[in-house]
């Protein structure tokens, strides 16, 4: 077995031991630098070990111990696995510096160890959620990202966040607890955990008829526990208050990545265990693809309504994750392959614009009402340009990475038999809502501040990370915008091998 | 029917035990109550999971004298497994009340509705 | 001006609702505008309550057709009953060397599953710490109001005399024997633990800072997940890589008081930072 291959479980571990040693070491600003080198250290090699199994153009099952499945852990890779979790590491790192500043500011100087431990734990366990290859792993991994997403809420101790952090430790425990219910019903049904094993009997099971009614009862309350967690329509209520009041740094990684990860994980199980000709069978599907339907409409419909800019980004978010429920909802290949492209280009897009905003308020006091930023971008023109592209790659204008998701989407839609009208339809007026609330927000940064009740916007300070984050972001959101087709092949291929 | 049910006896009082925990998690404005029905719906899913290792005749999964024997001993995993699930339950539960413990130090309340109406007062 | 200049201006962000008025224009209106909201959200709770009510016999009946289709309970020849569980019980002891084929299972054959457990114990103790750990003025004075450490009780005091070398003892021959008997790190540490809390509430918790201190208490319990984390990843690297090596006889061992001792410290460590905010 090539040296590559061990890439990904050390990278796990190597976030895993920084975040327990890091609860002891001493001094905020060495335990900031120590969690940035990691994410650095740990992007490098998740790319190294992406270009390594592109070229291999394989997947593999890697034993976590000595015993193979479906006896012992494993976990297996292929091209898209590695593809996310580049992406997901070195957004985070991007988030971290972009949101340095705040972040000293927001955290109490003795506690920010802790919270450096929480970020390592949340880059684990979106590694694990998206390598694993056992569906126990899975639920504890769950755990891991929701404590620690809660805590990252929290860090900043005031009591805004606090109420929004429980409310949103409850709906995460409810989505665990429907998963954890879930995987028991699966184990009972099949005596399995590892997913090879559990895709033989699922098949098996499918064509004698045995146990259908409790397959089809799981499958509908593992994705009711996953959609809760991943903010799927009717369950996303706690999303704008966590997202909206927690610092930037958390907003731009909780709202860029966590709700990913358990959207990785519903594909995972879709593809690997259960097959997507189950899940249209069971039209298990089809309700998804409504309730990311409703979450376009009803999350963008609710940005439009809000005054508030870290909230206003949060309902986003809303949105763009009924995107990709929806590409799940086609059912199709095609729709997941477009599902996960949306899940990479909202990773680079919603921490650009909350690290631009946290820039931009950082002018005004920290200030975030949309009224009070009013002229900030002639303060830090950067950041105003970073929220431009950001916004503007929201929109889907093209160039920008947006476009390349709605183009996606639309293809895929054409490979459906009955959704590709209802799916142009609601891409278009998306688009149209979606501008509604971000234009305007583009053009209040940049207009000039000549309200007398505001106060003066003070210069802003140099801040040199800042600035490297919303360029890198800027660049990742334009490449994935320009050149889509390389990476798409790749998250093709890495579906076919998953 | 009835045989149905006396087979799957601890599946439905499972399932029960669910609901009851599940619908006081929605419904409860009080926080620590939450907790409790939090509580509940865990220890259900691991009534359920222990159930489905037992099997009739056997017993607990520690091997003595008689070896190896596959037909003497229980199903092993559905322990492990519940140990697990223990232990994630009790860590939950530690950061949720010490969360209460807080709420309750800034706003003087754990009922969600008197939250909300602390926070509004305050203009947050 | 219509709200849609507004608009365009940049005023306004939207054209829908925001209305950017002074903030002293709109306050005579703020009174009941303040009830409304009240009787707004008391109609939204019990909206809500109701729609949960039926939501959940919804879902008990769902879940109840659920339960009744399940594999028969106890019979063996279930799903459940298959060639994994065969292979644990068969050669646990052989390719593990735990008779208590249970610790075998958690530690060795998924032992991953075990890691990411206690790390889950490590971050609440984290967690706790960062909403509790008194480093500022309020956080000092809302753990001050909670503290009120009881007087010294006679009666508590000489039973906990009598029973706490009793517990020791049990919670180190169950942290000890793990492998081989009912037990393990997670039952021997919480024992453990339980213990320290006796002693606290029945001699103050000055008394155990005497010999377990913040220093320790990190000591103990970074030490001992980080010999988890670190044999485990060994143990991977060789199991994944093909090398052979005799790891596997004591990693159950090892990686039992490792727990234990994580455990035991977490365990203590909720107690003493919900009372009093500190070590």
């Amino acid at each position: 077995m090539p040296f590559a291959w061990n890439l990904p479980y050390m990278s796990v571990f190597l976030t895993m031991i920084t975040a327990i040693l890091l609860s002891v070491i001493p001094g905020a600003k060495r335990a900031y630098w120590i969690t940035v080198c990691v994410f650095a250290i740990v992007t490098v090699m998740s790319l190294c070990f992406l270009s390594f199994i592109v070229r291999a153009d394989a997947s593999y099952a890697f034993t976590m111990g000595k015993f193979p499945a479906p006896f012992g852990n494993e976990i297996k890779f292929g091209p898209l696995q590695g593809l996310l979790a580049s992406v997901f590491a070195a957004v985070m790192c991007l988030s971290l510096l972009g949101g340095r500043a705040e972040l000293f500011e927001d955290v109490d100087e003795k506690k920010m160890g802790l919270a450096c431990v929480m970020l390592n734990m949340v880059l684990a366990s979106l590694l694990i959620l998206s390598y694993t290859n056992d569906a126990f792993t899975a639920y504890v991994f769950i755990e891991i990202s929701t404590i620690a997403a809660c805590a990252l809420v929290m860090i900043k101790d005031s009591g805004p966040t606090l109420v929004a952090t429980i409310r949103y430790l409850f709906m995460s425990l409810l989505g665990s607890g429907l998963f954890l219910f879930s995987i028991i019903l699966l184990y009972a049904i099949t005596g399995h955990l590892l997913m090879p094993q559990l895709k033989e009997s699922v098949a098996k099971l499918m064509e004698t008829g045995n146990y259908t009614k409790v397959l089809a009862l799981l499958l509908g309350m593992m994705t009711a526990g996953l959609g809760v967690k991943a903010a799927m329509f009717p369950f996303h209520r706690w999303l704008p208050d966590a997202h909206g009041t927690a610092t930037t740094t958390s907003s731009a990684v909780l709202s860029g990545l966590v709700v990913k990860g358990y959207a990785v994980l519903l594909i995972t199980m879709y593809v690997r265990v259960f097959t997507l000709d189950t899940v249209r069978a069971f039209h298990i599907n089809d309700a998804v693809f409504v309730l990311g339907f409703c979450g376009m409409i009803l999350g963008s419909v609710q940005a439009i309504r809000e005054t508030h800019a870290k909230r206003m980004l949060a309902y986003s978010s809303v949105a763009q994750l009924g995107y990709v429920f929806m590409g799940i909802g086609l059912g199709t290949p095609e729709g997941i392959a477009a599902a996960c492209f949306q899940i990479l280009i909202h990773a680079f897009t919603k921490p650009l614009l909350f690290v631009s905003v946290g820039r931009l308020a950082s002018t005004v006091h920290h200030d975030k009402q949309l009224r009070a930023l009013r002229g900030t971008a002639w303060q830090t023109p950067l950041a105003g340009i970073g929220f431009g592209i950001g916004a503007l790659s929201m929109v889907g204008i093209p160039l920008f990475g947006g476009f390349a998701a709605k183009v996606n989407f639309a293809t895929a839609s054409v490979f459906t038999d009955t959704k590709i009208v209802l799916t142009l339809a609601v891409l278009a007026i998306s688009s149209v809502l979606n501008a509604l609330y971000y234009i305007p927000a583009i053009i209040n940064i940049w207009s000039i501040r000549k309200d007398a009740a505001l106060p003066e916007a003070g210069k802003a300070k140099k801040d040199p990370t800042a600035t490297a984050a919303i360029i890198l972001l800027a660049c990742g959101v334009l490449f994935l915008g320009v050149c889509f087709t390389p990476v798409m092949n790749i998250i093709v291929r890495g579906l076919e091998l998953m | 029917m009835l045989n149905l049910i006396i087979n799957n006896r601890f599946a439905i009082a499972s399932v029960i035990l669910f609901v009851t925990g599940f619908v006081n998690m929605m419904v409860h404005p009080n926080l620590i109550k939450k907790i409790v029905s939090f509580n509940i719906m865990d220890s259900a899913t691991f009534l359920m999971l222990a159930s489905r290792g037992m099997i009739a005749g056997r017993t607990a999964a520690i091997l003595t004298d008689g070896g190896a024997d596959t037909s003497l001993y229980v199903n092993p995993i559905p322990a492990g497994l519940v140990l697990t699930g223990i232990v994630v339950s009790v860590s939950v539960s530690a950061f949720s009340l010490a969360l209460v413990q807080r709420i309750y130090g800034t706003y003087g309340t754990v009922d969600l509705r008197e939250l909300l109406d602390a926070m509004k007062k305050k203009g947050e | 001006m219509s709200a849609f200049t507004r608009w365009v201006d940049g005023e306004a962000a939207v054209p829908l609702k925001t209305d950017f008025k002074p903030v002293k224009e709109r306050k005579p209106k703020e009174k009941h505008a303040s009830l409304g909201d009240k009787q707004r959200l008391d109609g939204f709770l019990s909206l809500y309550a109701k729609c949960a009510v039926v939501i959940s016999v919804l879902m008990l009946i769902v879940l109840l057709i659920g339960a009744v289709a399940l594999p028969t309970f106890a019979e063996p020849g279930n799903p459940t009953d298959n060639e994994v569980v065969h292979r644990y019980v068969g050669s646990a002891e052989e390719e593990t060397g735990a008779e208590n084929v249970i610790a075998g299972m958690i530690l060795n054959y998924r032992g991953f599953d075990t890691f990411g457990e206690s790390c889950v114990l490590f971050l609440a103790v984290c967690c706790v710490m960062l909403l509790l750990w008194a480093t500022n003025d309020k956080i000092k004075a809302e753990a001050k109001a909670c503290e009120k450490e009881a007087p010294p009780d006679v009666i508590l005091q000489k039973v906990a005399k009598l029973l706490l070398p009793c517990v020791l003892c049990f919670g180190m021959c169950v942290l000890f024997n793990g492998h081989v008997s009912p037990g393990g790190g997670f039952s021997g540490g919480s024992i453990l633990g339980a213990a320290l809390i006796l002693f606290a509430v029945a001699f103050g918790a000055d008394s155990v800072r005497r010999f377990f201190t913040a220093k320790v208490f990190n000591t103990v319990r970074i030490t001992g997940l980080m010999i988890y984390g670190s044999m485990f990843g060994v143990y991977i690297y060789q199991g994944a890589n093909g090398i052979s090596s005799n790891l596997a006889h004591y990693i159950v061992l090892v990686i039992d008081i490792a727990v234990g001792l994580v455990v035991m410290s977490t365990m203590y460590g909720f107690y003493s930072f919900y009372t009093k905010g500190e070590l």
